[in-house]
């Protein structure tokens, strides 16, 4: 729902301007409900009109491919929040205001007027800052009051949903196109209406002020979701771009990058260090305990000498998304017959992983519960037993560094100190006879050390 | 000419070509019994005369040989195998699977056959290559007698016509011998203690051995050395064999005496050297008739359609009913290294530490100092001869009974309570096999048959199984999915009583009963009755004083303190209401709900139930605004706008009561509330043979100790025949959900019901109006969306539940029956794969 007011004189045109009658209800249907038009208010001092998205939540749902998966569907936000079907919505009832054509005030159609806009449950990802971020340098001043999650339950804290003011002299054309573009923008659910022409609506209803917004790039980014191909296409016709998207970042969350930030990251610290220690030891065979993505067997595939390089991942949805990067899914003998994955778990003993010269565990253990981490240790080192096993975790004492966060991702289910890891090492090594040796990764800092430890057992 | 076939055996058909072997083989054996290598060349190559894919040929041959064997089938190789080396790799296969080896030797002249393949268009050798064959297979009857065969024919053209084959049942198998049995351990002589035994066995021994419930005897060997009398052991067993009220394996004393008796070398040592003197003593026809009884007696046996194996030393189960020299061996002496200890005793194999098979092995041979069930064998000598106890299983009853020796009779070479009797530290270790679960699986349970777990499934519940589960060995069970009943037709309802309590109706139950549903979530709790209880039931190295799981066997709780302090309530609850005592159990298995919802689902609420909640009143509280001035302005429509949104506004009100009474906040142990509504299982006994009512008065017992936490389930039985009976239930129904709670759960008087076999739904929820909007949205009531969402289909799900049903009950009878964590692992690892099946989460 949205509500947009004027106070230009006379406020009536309002009316012209939007090509909707303020004295009746324009109702029209969309394939995902029904869309209202009306004023609330239409004086010659100010006026309101109204449009009103009624999303009908049953058909949106069994029409969802995941209605199998998860309650979400039924039970979703979508009918209550302005979002990219209200987008749609504003495209469909307000068609010819958004490109400043008015049959009856044509020139006030291309002038400034003073504006202001209420969108009563606004999804705001990334909190206040990134809504005053993207409307503050196009003219407007934002106000906006967070919802309460369950006012019953004040310790639940807050909704991400504002209820927000937009008030602005702005072009009605020009603040339908925001709205148009950054409310699917600021919300964080999935963009409903993806397709390939996404790029040329952008670039539509972006002319003129997308450009030389300064967060255009986060725009971009967020309106397009996760598709680099997309994003690329959008910048390369966005006259004078010149900034490149990482491609690293459009594989996690789409971040609002605050800043260039040159320094190789923590993750590849540790993969390129893992590297280089099973570079030392010269292996023929390498297994990737939770190989994740592959990112470290990228690097272990050029090491002269490792004639069977194995990934086991536990998750078969990211394995299968791993073996198509790694094109094995057309072929796989490539890499000369090296490379294989497979999916396993490292609570299970596995004639598979047996019998290898290196074992890389990277970033994984932490990711165990603690009562099962005797299962692992015997999968690994009494069952599996590889020559040499590297083993990668989080240094707890540095999450100070981080602000004091108590653990470094939800899924962690412990994090050690520095102590606690030796200690463990220690343990495995007098329990099944190898020998360790634990070096810090990442910069270190005198009081808490690095923020990553690896133990290096050998037999 | 009669040739007699072992029912598990590989038949070798040896002859030139042209000799008749196919033909022979196609008169008497089944087709698919037999593997013809013209035929997989054929399979391979398109082409059954190609000489060159020898290699391809018989390396499918080979391959479809052991698959059969794995099976117990009897298997025919139509080839030529005229040459050694190719036999000797059959025989190596034989052996390795413990077939018996037949050959059969088509010895026809060569020129008749050299004759017949002129006559046969399709064979393109010359005349050369049957002479060589008929050469070779010549040559070879030389190795041919060395080769180890159970049974060699020759047919010749003449005798051909008269053959008839004949199929010798496997003296090791007696499925249709049922018992019940009484299965005596290692005797060694010791008369006077089997005497004892069999009469608190209920055994009268005067004036002839009898039992009043017509029960059997099963001795498992080593009748004889070390105790004072074999020979009136021998006698009594002989005696009772031969009445037919016995069975008798062999042991390998018994099997050393018998070579003694046939004059055969053997060292006169552990024993035998006095049983020889008592024998000496007797008649020459006493003798005799030992040492043809003891020469008579089969290895082991099979019994009770497959779900009982007695053999003296245990036995695999890719043995088990078969009879090769290798089975013969394992029987009397288990699986042994060649490692001698530090008694001087030879190293044995815990073969018992991998079993995972279907039958029950009772077994002797090791002394240990108590028969105690492990992976689903026992081990019962408990060495009398030695100063231990004589004991007996019965069987069905697996209750174990014995007597304690008089005296020692030897002073044994290991002390009997010896840490390094192997079969004593025998706990499961917990470490599970990847090749148990990943993969096409298919679990056989008692009551749906086989359920079959697709790889898909297995592949997402080893993700969730690993990253998420509790220790294999806590998790013996998940609850099945629980269908609701069909979709209700009536004003304003999708779900009502009648059609729940119509689908038990129409099975033909009379009585079910119906249980509140309480506002909580699911969870499975296991309780101990004292520390170290979790460690010798469980094998689980820990202090924990039991467990609380999801339905997904999760931790219920993250917080251990939580636990504990719950399940210190519990245990002394279960204590006070006497239930250890009663079910003679050091654990219980509860099936509960667990309140308040909040407590586990706080996650869901705050991301989800609530940000709706925030959403949908602050937008139709938004849209109510508008509506109230469009009417003040008076638009035309502005009223149906109005009406709609106060419609909306309700509905979304209803929707935040609705969630909210599933939230309370928890500050202390008492906060919780647990609600159990099965006894599901104890030591020894799953209670699914008891009826619900009997669940509830035990579970009243439960909860009236320990009101503060514990939750009585309210209920009702209903006679589905009585009108009033009936329409009292709905009338419950409306009561519990006008006041917004979640419903009932309908169930049939007996935890168990069939229909044609099938077993019936275990129970059906059906849903109270207000609580569906959590599921269904908000404004599913709306008539537009109702009439939509009416449209469901419910039979998936109950397939499903039916098959979690049967898998979770099956994983803890075998937890109850002490068989493997793997075989019941394999239970619960299928219920949670079916969970992964894509079926509408709503229902």
């Amino acid at each position: 729902m949205l509500l947009i007011s004027t106070t230009h004189q006379p406020a009536t045109d309002l009316g012209y301007l939007l090509h909707k009658n303020p004295n009746r209800m324009h109702t029209s249907n969309v394939s995902f409900g029904k869309v209202t038009v009306a004023f609330t208010e239409a004086d010659v001092e100010r006026a309101t009109a109204i449009l009103d998205v009624d999303i009908d939540p049953i058909g949106l749902s069994r029409k969802s491919p995941d209605s199998n998966k998860s309650v979400e569907p039924y039970l979703n936000d979508r009918p209550y929040t302005a979002n990219s079907y209200v987008s749609v919505a504003i495209a469909e009832a307000f068609g010819t205001a958004m490109s400043a054509r008015s049959k009856e005030r044509p020139d006030l159609a291309k002038a400034s007027i003073p504006l202001e806009i209420r969108i009563p449950v606004l999804p705001v990802r990334y909190g206040i800052g990134f809504l005053s971020a993207l409307f503050e340098p196009l003219g407007y001043k934002v106000e906006a009051a967070q919802l309460d999650l369950d006012e019953k339950f004040p310790e639940w804290g807050k909704a991400p949903y504002f209820d927000v003011s937009l008030t602005g002299t702005q072009l009605l054309s020009d603040a339908l196109r925001h709205l148009y573009i950054l409310l699917p923008v600021l919300d964080a659910k999935k963009h409903y209406f993806m397709s390939s022409d996404e790029v040329s609506k952008i670039l539509q209803k972006g002319e003129g002020w997308l450009a030389n917004h300064p967060n255009k790039d986060s725009i971009l980014q967020s309106y397009l979701g996760r598709r680099p191909s997309l994003i690329q296409e959008a910048i390369s016709q966005l006259a004078s771009v010149e900034s490149q998207i990482d491609e690293a970042s459009s594989e996690g969350e789409v971040e609002l990058v605050p800043a260039a930030n040159p320094a190789p990251s923590l993750h590849s610290i540790r993969h390129s260090r893992v590297a280089e220690v099973v570079r030392q030891m010269h292996p023929s065979s390498v297994v990737d305990l939770g190989c994740g993505e592959g990112k470290l067997i990228r690097l272990l595939i050029p090491i002269q000498g490792i004639q069977k390089i194995l990934g086991l991942e536990v998750s078969y949805s990211t394995l299968e998304r791993t073996i198509r990067k790694f094109k094995l899914d057309e072929d796989g003998t490539r890499y000369g017959n090296r490379l294989e994955f497979i999916h396993g778990s490292l609570m299970y003993r596995d004639a598979r992983i047996s019998g290898f010269d290196v074992a890389t565990v990277v970033e994984v253990i932490e990711h165990l519960d603690g009562p099962r981490l005797g299962a692992f240790e015997r999968v690994l080192f009494e069952f599996a037993r590889p020559k040499c096993a590297i083993i990668t975790t989080p240094n707890r004492e540095y999450n100070v560094l981080y602000g004091g966060i108590e653990l470094r991702h939800e899924d962690h289910r412990f994090e050690w100190t520095r102590a606690e890891f030796k200690n463990w090492a220690d343990n495995i090594c007098s329990r099944f006879h190898y020998r360790v040796q634990i070096e810090s990764i990442g910069e270190v800092d005198d009081n808490y050390g690095a923020p990553s430890q690896m133990a290096v057992f050998t037999q | 000419m009669k040739i007699q076939i072992p029912e598990f055996s590989v038949v070798v058909v040896i002859g030139t070509s042209g000799s008749g072997k196919s033909t022979f083989c196609k008169k008497h054996f089944l087709p698919t019994e037999i593997l013809s290598s013209d035929a997989f060349r054929g399979l391979v190559s398109d082409d059954e005369n190609r000489q060159d894919i020898s290699g391809q040929a018989f390396e499918a041959l080979h391959f479809v040989l052991e698959k059969r064997l794995e099976l117990g089938r009897l298997t025919v190789i139509d080839a030529t195998n005229v040459q050694k080396e190719s036999r000797a790799q059959l025989l190596r296969i034989a052996s390795k699977w413990h077939a018996l080896k037949v050959a059969i030797v088509i010895d026809t002249p060569e020129e008749v056959c050299l004759e017949r393949n002129k006559t046969r268009p399709d064979r393109q050798f010359g005349p050369h290559v049957i002479r060589n064959q008929y050469r070779e297979m010549r040559r070879s009857f030389g190795a041919f007698r060395q080769e180890r065969w159970h049974k060699t024919y020759t047919i010749t053209p003449e005798n051909m016509e008269q053959v008839v084959v004949e199929r010798e049942r496997s003296w090791t198998k007696n499925p249709d011998e049922h018992g019940p049995f009484d299965i005596i351990g290692d005797v060694h002589g010791c008369i006077d203690e089997l005497r004892d035994l069999l009469n608190q066995l209920g055994w009268q021994i005067e004036p002839e051995l009898s039992h009043p419930k017509q029960r059997k005897l099963i001795f498992v060997g080593d009748l004889v050395d070390r105790g004072p009398d074999s020979v009136g052991v021998l006698r009594l067993v002989m005696d009772a064999v031969e009445r037919g009220i016995a069975y008798c394996v062999p042991g390998n004393h018994d099997i050393k005496l018998v070579k003694a008796l046939r004059g055969q070398k053997v060292q006169l040592n552990h024993g035998l050297d006095a049983t020889m003197a008592q024998l000496s003593l007797e008649h020459v026809d006493f003798r005799k008739r030992v040492q043809e009884f003891l020469y008579g007696l089969v290895s082991h046996q099979v019994l009770d359609d497959g779900k009982l194996c007695v053999a003296h030393a245990g036995l695999k189960e890719n043995m088990q009913g078969r009879g090769s020299a290798a089975v013969r061996e394992f029987c009397m002496y288990g699986e042994t290294t060649g490692e001698i200890d530090e008694f001087g005793l030879p190293v044995r194999q815990n073969w018992a530490k991998d079993y995972d098979g279907h039958a029950l092995v009772v077994f002797g041979h090791t002394p240990v100092p108590q028969a105690e069930f492990f992976n689903n064998t026992i081990d019962i000598d408990t060495g009398c001869c030695f100063g231990g106890k004589l004991s007996a299983l019965k069987y069905p009853e697996r209750e174990v009974v014995c007597v304690s020796a008089n005296r020692t009779y030897v002073v044994p070479a290991r002390p009997l309570d010896s840490p390094a009797t192997p079969f004593a530290l025998a706990i499961d270790d917990g470490i599970l096999d990847i090749e148990e679960v990943l993969g096409r699986r298919s679990i056989e349970t008692e009551l749906h048959h086989r359920i079959t777990i697709r790889e898909e499934n297995a592949i997402a519940a080893l993700e969730v199984m690993s990253r998420f589960a509790v220790d294999p060995r806590w998790l013996i069970y998940l609850p099945p999915t629980m269908s609701p009943c069909q979709t209700s037709l009536k004003d304003g309802y999708l779900e009502h009583p009648d059609e729940a309590l119509d689908y038990y109706r129409k099975a033909g139950v009379t009585h079910v009963v119906c249980q509140e549903k309480h506002m909580g979530s699911r969870a499975i709790a296991i309780v101990t009755q004292q520390s170290g209880d979790a460690e010798k039931r469980f094998g689980v190295p820990s202090e924990e004083l039991g467990i609380i799981t999801t339905r997904t066997g999760r931790r219920f709780f993250n917080d251990a303190e939580i636990v504990k302090q719950i399940l210190v309530r519990l245990r002394a609850a279960a204590e006070k209401a006497n239930l250890f005592t009663e079910f003679n159990t050091s654990w219980l298995l509860l099936d509960l709900e667990l309140m308040p919802w909040s407590a586990k689902a706080m996650g869901l609420l705050q991301t989800q139930y609530a940000p709706v909640s925030a959403a949908a009143n602050h937008s139709a509280n938004a849209r109510m605004e508008i509506a109230r001035k469009l009417q003040e302005r008076g638009i035309d429509g502005a009223t149906e706008y109005y009406e709609l949104a106060q419609a909306k506004q309700e509905s979304v009100e209803k929707y935040r009561d609705a969630y909210r009474r599933y939230c309370w906040n928890v500050t202390s142990v008492e906060d919780y509330k647990l609600a159990p509504f099965h006894l599901l299982a104890s030591e020894g006994a799953v209670h699914s043979n008891k009826s619900h009512l009997w669940h509830m008065e035990k579970l009243k017992s439960l909860c009236a100790q320990d009101p503060a936490i514990l939750r009585e389930t309210p209920f009702k039985i209903v006679e589905l025949d009585n009108k009033d009976s009936w329409q009292d239930a709905v009338d419950w129904w409306m009561q519990l959900t006008n006041k917004g709670g979640e419903g009932m759960v309908v169930k049939p008087l007996n935890f168990l019901e069939f229909e044609a076999n099938q077993v019936l739904q275990p129970a059906i929820k059906c849903r109270g109006p207000e609580y569906l909007r959590i599921i269904y949205g908000p404004e599913y009531l709306l008539p537009a969306n109702l009439d939509r969402l009416r449209r469901r289909g419910i039979s998936r799900k109950r397939a499903l539940a039916s098959r979690e049903f049967a898998l979770g009950l099956e994983g803890l009878q075998r937890f109850v029956g002490r068989e493997s964590i793997r075989r019941v692992h394999e239970c619960v690892f299928g219920v949670l794969a079916l969970e992964s099946e894509p079926v509408d989460p709503r229902l």
